[in-house]
């Protein structure tokens, strides 16, 4: 019988998962050794945890059988690593479900990033943040600001040193 | 409850509880510059003035060390010197490695290209060595704005046509191309319109002209081409060579020669070689053929 934890979201909701999902947060898993086996995550609603809970079903099914030691050996890696990003996901079929995974609007996005990063599952942290550049790419500056939710918090000073700064990759060698 | 949960409270994060419209902006820094390592410099540059969060992102270390040449450290010491090299951050490295760097006395130039960070380099026509150059009965040497070194070899006759050239430079990682820039014709300017003056043209339907082109490292490449198109500078690509390794010197040996002497040639400009990441040259690119 696998061992069970029970994760409780800010709204109240409660959730069992097996060790080995809620393990995939590296939080969890440094904390399960001191507490009881009920772990309050106050700042995260039920609907974010949901999806996250989803995610580390799926990558914890796999990482528990490897399909190749250097595909273990890259998660070993980036785990040690701080803000570098962790190498991309060997296993085609798990990509595709990644993919799939992050087909979300932007707001619940950054809710499960924040929740990621809160929760250090450094995987899901850079999924959704590789998600984000794909979107972010291409696009103006006008445009990226109101699908993301961004607020521009510069005075017309700031502007002006910016554009100054950064003329250089705008001029032609 | 334990002191687990007093510091996950503590933690920085601007967790709104499920987030009612929870913002890009609303990330820690760290994941704003984690989102910056796939975009390129020239994105970086305009995802900084998105806000002052992302501007602060777009100028830490760690998303431009990635985005630098791995040896980037022996570029800027070509580039610079000691005491401009202190006082850069990651950002202002690779601004200032994108501006054309002189090095070997200033006739050859390199530089990065901004937007995927590949080396670039281009060597003068004074920095080749010329048969017959110094003799002003053959060779001058012309100022034009057509040059990024302002200044062209032009031949006005010669038996033996001979350009070769090296350089010395530890390469990043990857395959290059070289080209000769070349021009059939003397071009001038006069009054605003662009001339291009053929009357010393002759000899290059003849026979072809040869290229070669060696590595320190034993790779080459020896090809030919028919000069054409007068009026046009044309980069005429010799051939590729690979760099395994950036920490390794790569010493080049390029030439340009038709020394057939049955036949004289003339009237061409010899601009510069330039050596570009396989795939960037923008100009206009004629191949050369494989002589086997």
């Amino acid at each position: 019988m696998a061992k069970m934890i029970k994760l409780v979201s800010g709204d109240g909701a409660e959730f069992e998962v097996e060790e080995e999902v809620a393990f995939q947060s590296k939080i969890i898993k440094d904390i399960v050794a001191d507490a009881d086996d009920v772990i309050p995550l106050p700042t995260v609603s039920s609907k974010v945890l949901i999806q996250v809970i989803e995610y580390c079903r799926k990558h914890a099914a796999v990482n528990s059988f490897p399909l190749s030691p250097s595909s273990s050996a890259a998660a070993a890696a980036s785990s040690s690593s701080s803000i570098s990003y962790s190498k991309p996901v060997s296993d085609p079929a798990l990509r595709a479900w990644d993919n799939e995974f992050v087909k979300l609007n932007n707001s619940s996005l950054f809710d499960i990033v924040i929740a990621a990063n809160y929760l250090d599952i450094e995987e899901l942290v850079d999924l959704v943040l590789e998600t984000v550049a794909d979107r972010i790419k291409g696009k103006q500056a006008q445009e990226i600001r109101r699908q993301f939710n961004i607020e521009n918090d510069f005075t017309p000073e700031e502007e002006e040193a910016l554009r100054r700064e950064n003329s250089w990759a705008f001029q032609n060698n | 409850m334990g002191s687990w949960i007093s510091s996950i409270v503590r933690a920085e994060h601007a967790a709104s509880g499920g987030g009612l419209g929870a913002g890009l902006g609303d990330l820690p820094e760290s994941c704003i510059a984690e989102v910056l390592l796939h975009l390129d410099p020239l994105e970086v540059c305009r995802a900084a003035r998105l806000s002052r969060a992302f501007r602060g992102a777009a100028s830490a270390g760690v998303v431009w060390e990635t985005k630098l040449p791995k040896n980037y450290a022996y570029l800027m010491e070509k580039a610079m010197d000691e005491t401009a090299r202190a006082r850069l951050c990651k950002k202002e490295i690779y601004a200032r490695l994108c501006r054309p760097n002189p090095f070997d006395g200033g006739a050859k130039e390199f530089w990065l290209e901004k937007n995927r960070g590949g080396i670039c380099m281009s060597i003068s026509s004074k920095a080749l060595l010329i048969t017959g150059i110094s003799d002003k009965r053959y060779w001058t040497f012309h100022t034009t704005e057509e040059s990024r070194f302002k200044s062209v070899a032009y031949l006005r006759q010669t038996w033996w046509f001979e350009v070769v050239g090296e350089v010395d430079f530890c390469f990043p990682a990857g395959t290059y191309s070289v080209f000769f820039r070349l021009h059939l014709g003397l071009p001038s300017k006069r009054f605003g319109f662009r001339i291009c003056n053929s009357e010393h043209i002759h000899g290059w339907d003849k026979k072809p002209v040869k290229f070669q082109l060696s590595t320190s490292n034993g790779q080459k490449v020896l090809s030919k081409c028919s000069l054409s198109e007068p009026g046009s500078w044309i980069n005429y690509r010799v051939g590729d060579f690979v760099v395994d390794k950036c920490d390794v010197p790569t010493r080049l040996k390029f030439s340009l020669t038709q020394i057939d002497c049955t036949h004289t040639k003339g009237g061409i400009c010899i601009d510069s070689v330039f050596i570009f990441p396989k795939g960037f040259m923008q100009g206009k690119v004629f191949n050369t053929s494989a002589i086997l």
